[in-house]
This record gives structure tokens, C-alpha cells and sequence, in this order.
């Protein structure tokens, strides 16, 4: 009964996020995965919170990471739910890609892989008033002009990585910013 | 005894830089990069791939790096360019990379320090021609067989 899932779903919802900051990874992404799967507003937006607290704050670094890998475990029922969440995301992982921390870094490509595997970046802000759509779909429409941004910051943060994981420092054929 | 210990100095480095082990983390961030760069050009539109192409051709036109690692990773990075429009991508890296290894070759032959970027430009077009396209027949390798 769908009741009952709900029920249990909110029922077990306290110890998931209790998980969440804990050292088990593996128990914290099938658990995450399988509640986002069966109720995904009941766990998405809280997980939300918590992840954008998290990128706010430099000083818990362990907390961003958990939230990451927390948030790659429910990627499809986060795409499918909260599309206008998503470019928000991606743009809050931008920072996180920095050779000072390569497992961080890890998590951060991981997530990222996940959610362009669902998503198109395409600019579609031009289209938006062309036909009726509800508030989700004109939000994440208008959301979508950041992509450019984004692709064009993602380029230049995997550029200065490759750069910095370079063995030893070759040359380089004169200065060229990449703006 | 000198002779041979000079020989053996000058035919090899002691320590390889091929031989650099990386830890899991530094592993999964190599192939994590080239993953999310191929997908995020993949998905995206025309208007972005070109941007992030303008970009990519420059940072290889202006750079040459160690083939072990950051060389592996851009080599990478060139070939999901390549994987996602071919033609164009190739129209920019076969005469690119060509010219390059040509002019490494001919500064070899005069000063012989030219194998990092010699080693770079190789790694780079071996990355690219990779590739299940038939427009590799319209580029001309045959100066290079020498």
C-alpha cells in the first residue's frame, strides 16, 4: 500500500540522515538511493538543505563530501523530481574541483557525471515563453542560461587540474587566458 | 669502467617518470575527468560545444605537458572532442599535432631535447585517430612515416 511505504519511508527517515555524516559509505548510498527511489519529496528537499548548508560552510569539509555522495546516490529521483535544483547543484560543485583535495574532487566529477547523464545542457531561457508551462518547468527553463557559465568554468577548473597534476612542469608556449 | 657507467648514465634515467604510481583517488580522478568532460560535451548544444572547443584548442596550442599523467588526461579530454564531431575536431588536431611532431623531429635531429614535446604531440595523436570514423583517409601522414 502506498500508505504503508510512506509510513515507512518517514519512519525510517530520521536514522537515514542520521547515516548520512556517518563513516559507512556504502550503507549511506543504498540507503539514500532506495528511500529517494521510493519517496523522493519526502527525501530529496532535506537532503537539499543539508548539501547547500554544507557548501556554505569551509570549515566541514567531511560534511560536504557525505552530502555529495549522498546526493549522486539519489541522482535519477533528484533529476526527475527537482530539475530546477539541478543547475543550482552543479554550479555549487564547481569549487569543489581543486587538486588540493583529489578525493573530494573525486566525489565532485562523480556527481557531476551522474547528472549530466540525465540532463541536456542546452541554453533553452530564449524558449520559455513560447508555450504554457507550469512554475517547475519556467524556473528550470530560466535556470537554464547558467549553463553557459558553467561549461565555460567546468572547462577552465579540468584545464588548471590538468595542469596541476602535471609529474613535472614541461613549458608553456606563451599566456593565453581562457576567457 | 667509466665508459660503461657513463653509457648506462647517458641511454636511460634512473627513475622513469612512467613509473610514478598513483593512489586509487588520484586514479579515479584521471579517468572522472575525461568521463564528466565527454558527457558534459556530449549533452552539449552546438552554441556550447564550440565554446568549449575554442577553449580546448587553445589550451593545446599554448601547452605541452609529461605524457605519464596531465599528458594522459588532456589526450583524453581531445579525444571525447573527437568522439562527439570528428571532422572538426580532426581538421583542428591532425594538422595541429602533425606540424608539431614534424618541428620536434627536426629540433631533435639539430639538438636532440625535443622528446617531451615530441612525446606529448605523439601521445595526443595517437589519442585522436582513435576513432571508428572514415575521414582519417583524407589527412596526408605520409611525411611523417620518415
Amino acid at each position: 500500500m502506498d500508505s504503508d511505504i510512506t509510513e515507512f519511508v518517514e519512519a525510517v527517515k530520521p536514522v537515514a540522515f542520521q547515516v548520512l555524516f556517518s563513516a559507512y559509505e556504502d550503507e549511506r548510498r543504498m540507503v539514500f538511493n532506495i528511500l529517494a527511489t521510493l519517496r523522493p519529496k519526502a527525501i530529496i528537499p532535506d537532503l537539499l538543505k543539508k548539501f547547500n548548508s554544507a557548501v556554505e560552510t569551509l570549515t566541514e569539509p567531511h560534511r560536504f563530501t557525505a552530502c555529495v555522495a549522498a546526493v549522486s546516490a539519489c541522482a535519477r529521483p533528484f533529476v526527475e523530481n527537482y530539475p530546477e535544483h539541478v543547475i543550482d547543484t552543479l554550479l555549487h560543485l564547481l569549487p569543489g574541483i581543486d587538486v588540493n583535495d583529489i578525493g573530494k574532487c573525486a566525489d565532485n566529477f562523480i556527481l557531476m557525471s551522474d547528472l549530466l547523464e540525465m540532463i541536456w545542457v542546452v541554453d533553452f531561457s530564449r524558449y520559455s515563453s513560447q508555450s504554457s508551462l507550469n512554475e517547475t518547468e519556467t524556473v528550470t527553463l530560466a535556470k537554464s542560461s547558467h549553463f553557459e557559465t558553467f561549461v565555460a568554468e567546468f572547462t577552465e577548473k579540468c584545464f588548471a587540474l590538468v595542469e596541476n597534476r602535471s609529474v613535472y612542469h614541461v613549458k608553456s608556449l606563451g599566456y593565453f587566458p581562457y576567457k | 669502467m667509466t665508459y660503461f657507467f657513463s653509457r648506462r648514465h647517458q641511454t636511460r634515467h634512473e627513475t622513469d617518470v612512467m613509473d610514478e604510481v598513483l593512489n586509487d583517488e588520484e586514479l579515479a580522478v584521471d579517468a572522472a575527468i575525461g568521463d564528466t568532460f565527454q558527457k558534459m560535451m556530449l549533452k552539449s548544444s552546438p552554441e556550447l560545444f564550440t565554446l568549449v572547443f575554442n577553449k580546448l584548442k587553445t589550451f593545446v596550442e599554448t601547452r605541452v605537458f609529461e605524457a605519464a599523467v596531465s599528458g594522459n588526461i588532456l589526450a583524453g579530454m581531445c579525444k571525447s572532442a573527437v568522439s562527439i564531431q570528428p571532422e572538426r575536431a580532426l581538421d583542428f588536431f591532425i594538422p595541429h599535432l602533425c606540424g608539431r611532431i614534424e618541428s620536434a623531429l627536426r629540433d631533435r635531429v639539430g639538438h636532440q631535447k625535443a622528446d617531451i614535446e615530441l612525446q606529448f604531440s605523439t601521445l595526443l595523436l595517437s589519442e585522436v585517430i582513435v576513432c571508428k570514423f572514415n575521414f582519417l583517409h583524407e589527412f596526408d601522414f605520409e611525411y611523417l612515416l620518415f
